[in-house]
């Protein structure tokens, strides 16, 4: 009676382990970035009317994109962030790819000295999603 | 009598299978899932580029009168600013993507049947790209705003022949 109990016990056990695993096997979790982080104590150490295009590229690297529109030189940052995420079930599959970006403008005037920054993060809002429907 | 206690074995045995099987039908039904997994029957995907921006978000824009700043604060920064010629002012252009797919293998269902994969897929989906641009003057000042509208065009496809 024991042995019966002992054998029920097991098969639903490897029938729950089973159902488990055909849930959690379709699953998928991807990450990507393009570029380097853009952190706030490297754009804190940019002063208006105080820092120069020297001190910007020291901190910063090189920009992006260089633009001279309105008198003045506009240098461009920008990193991208993806998180992927997908759900492979028996019959049906949803995944999801998500892409935002973050943009640093450092605005030089004629003198090559800081005359405005403007940071805009959006990473921060990125999330893992697999539902592809609606907003 | 011999013939009878060989058929009543063979009827034992034939029952202690068919009851082992129905033992093994859960764990069957449970394995089948996990052969037959990964290889869907419909797929959707979707892929998004940033936050979409609405008509309703840039209704605080006065031509005349919203700076950059006040552009920037609300919307976050542009993804590209492109200068206008003579030092006329520049255009800051807001980048947004949404791009549906839908696949369906038609021919799933044979897998059940038949011995070799059977594929009859259909696909099809979307891409929908908008931009948001907004025109300023030399002193940073909105002049003009407007979407380029091609949002509509991102959906899921689940028949490929129709005309739109």
């Amino acid at each position: 009676m024991q042995g019966t109990i002992t054998t029920r016990g097991l098969i639903v056990t490897v029938c729950m382990l089973c159902l488990c695993l055909s849930v959690l096997n379709g699953c998928s979790f991807n990450r990507g970035t393009v570029g380097d982080e853009l952190k706030q104590e490297n754009v804190d150490a940019i002063k208006k009317g105080v820092s120069t295009r020297t001190e910007v590229v020291t901190a910063l690297g090189a920009p992006d994109r260089i633009i001279q529109a309105n008198g003045h030189e506009i240098f461009q940052y920008y990193r991208y962030d993806i998180k992927a995420k997908g759900l492979f079930l028996l019959i049906l599959n949803f995944s999801r790819i998500n892409i935002k970006s973050d943009d640093l403008y450092i605005f030089l005037d004629k003198n090559g000295v800081v005359d405005e920054v403007v940071l805009g993060k959006r990473t921060d809002r990125l999330e893992f999603q697999f539902w592809p429907f609606g907003d | 009598m011999g013939e009878r206690n060989a058929r009543g074995k063979a009827i034992g045995l034939v029952h202690r299978l068919v009851t082992f099987g129905f033992r093994l039908l859960p764990l069957a039904t449970c394995l089948v899932p996990l052969v037959l997994s990964g290889c869907g029957l419909a797929s959707f995907n979707r892929l998004s580029v940033n936050d979409p921006i609405k008509q309703e978000d840039v209704a605080f824009i006065e031509p005349g009168h919203t700076t950059f700043t006040q552009v920037v604060a609300k919307l976050g920064t542009p993804d590209e600013i492109i200068p206008l010629g003579d030092d006329e002012g520049v255009v800051a252009f807001y980048h947004f993507l949404d791009a549906k797919y839908t696949r369906i293998n038609y021919g799933w269902p044979l897998q059940l049947v038949s011995p070799v994969p059977v594929d009859m897929i259909l696909a099809g989906g979307g891409l929908g790209t908008n931009m948001f641009l907004v025109m300023f003057d030399r002193q940073w000042i909105a002049k003009q705003q407007s979407f380029a509208k091609h949002m509509l065009a991102s959906r899921h496809r689940l028949w490929p022949f129709k005309d739109n």
